[in-house]
């Protein structure tokens, strides 16, 4: 059973109790502005997750579940903020399987 | 950046113009350089998304992403932020294009879980790096910065001409040094 993602922020929060978030940030190795805005529940980038991740010692799959595809995932390549709002990430989400769509549809028709 | 990737930069891009069979000043647009790669590209709005979540990404939180690309079906698509404005598109997709022709390899992970966590792959600063200034010259050749200072072109002018944005310009006559060549020429 995977992790709720909201865990995340929660874990920072008990993990660095008693630590400021600056020493915190530092013992992760990412700014203090991108520890606060996961701590209060904000999506990740994929370097700033595995970082907090190693620093909690948690198992990176224990978040990322396990519901796949059969066929091969697609690499997504972002330009984006370093933390987005759950909101824009999930309209982000529907917007990939959009994008995948559309390029099968591109596949199927061929060149 | 690694040594003599910026000279190798100025290469690539009178290459690509030499491909298209564009002059090494002419301006080079990224859609037809996709469409020259075989990427397709694609605006958020034409997505079919729900209203919400195009009002989501294009006029509650349109500042938080520029653009992704997918991979799928063996094929690429860049999707760019309909809402930002043409020269701003303009270099989200060059810089886009770029890993691409420079085949940088992204980490990769698989991205959806039923709690909607969304995970990315994402390039190295290294990479980021080399795509930021590949684009760049792509967008903006040395020698075509060169030509239409001489000419008298401001920054704005020149941002027209090649179809690129103000900052993108003002970054490019920066940074190759031009501004600073030609101040010494008027001595």
């Amino acid at each position: 059973m995977a992790l709720p993602i909201e865990e995340l922020g929660k874990k920072v929060a008990a993990r660095r109790s008693g630590t400021g978030i600056r020493a915190a940030a530092a013992e992760v190795g990412v700014s203090p502005a991108t520890l606060s805005r996961v701590e209060n529940g904000q999506m990740p980038d994929l370097e700033t997750f595995s970082k907090i991740c190693t620093w909690l010692k948690i198992d990176p799959g224990e978040f990322l579940g396990t519901r796949r595809e059969e066929h091969r995932p697609p690499v997504v390549i972002f330009r984006k903020d370093q933390a987005v709002s759950p909101k824009t990430a999930m309209s982000l989400a529907k917007a990939i399987i959009a994008t995948q769509e559309a390029l099968r549809a591109k596949a199927q028709l061929g060149p | 950046m690694r040594r003599g990737f910026k000279a190798d930069a100025e290469r690539r891009a009178a290459q690509v113009r030499i491909e298209l069979g564009l002059e090494g000043h002419a301006p080079l647009c990224p859609w037809k350089f996709a469409g020259h790669l075989k990427i397709e590209v694609y605006e958020i709005a034409g997505l079919g998304l729900d209203p919400s979540d195009l009002e989501q990404l294009t006029k509650t939180d349109p500042n938080s992403w520029s653009g992704f690309t997918v991979e799928e079906a063996g094929l690429k698509g860049i999707v760019l932020n309909s809402s930002h404005s043409q020269g701003r598109r303009a270099s989200t997709l060059m810089h886009e294009l770029s890993h691409h022709v420079l085949r940088h390899v992204p980490a990769r992970v698989d991205i959806f879980t039923e709690t909607g966590m969304l995970i990315l792959s994402d390039f190295s600063q290294e990479q980021e790096d080399e795509a930021n200034w590949l684009s760049g010259c792509l967008l903006a050749p040395r020698i075509a910065l060169t030509r239409l200072r001489s000419q008298g072109k401001t920054v704005t002018e020149i941002a027209g001409l090649l179809g690129i944005s103000d900052e993108m310009s003002r970054w490019r006559v920066r940074m190759t040094g031009i501004e600073s060549q030609f101040k010494y020429a008027r001595r």
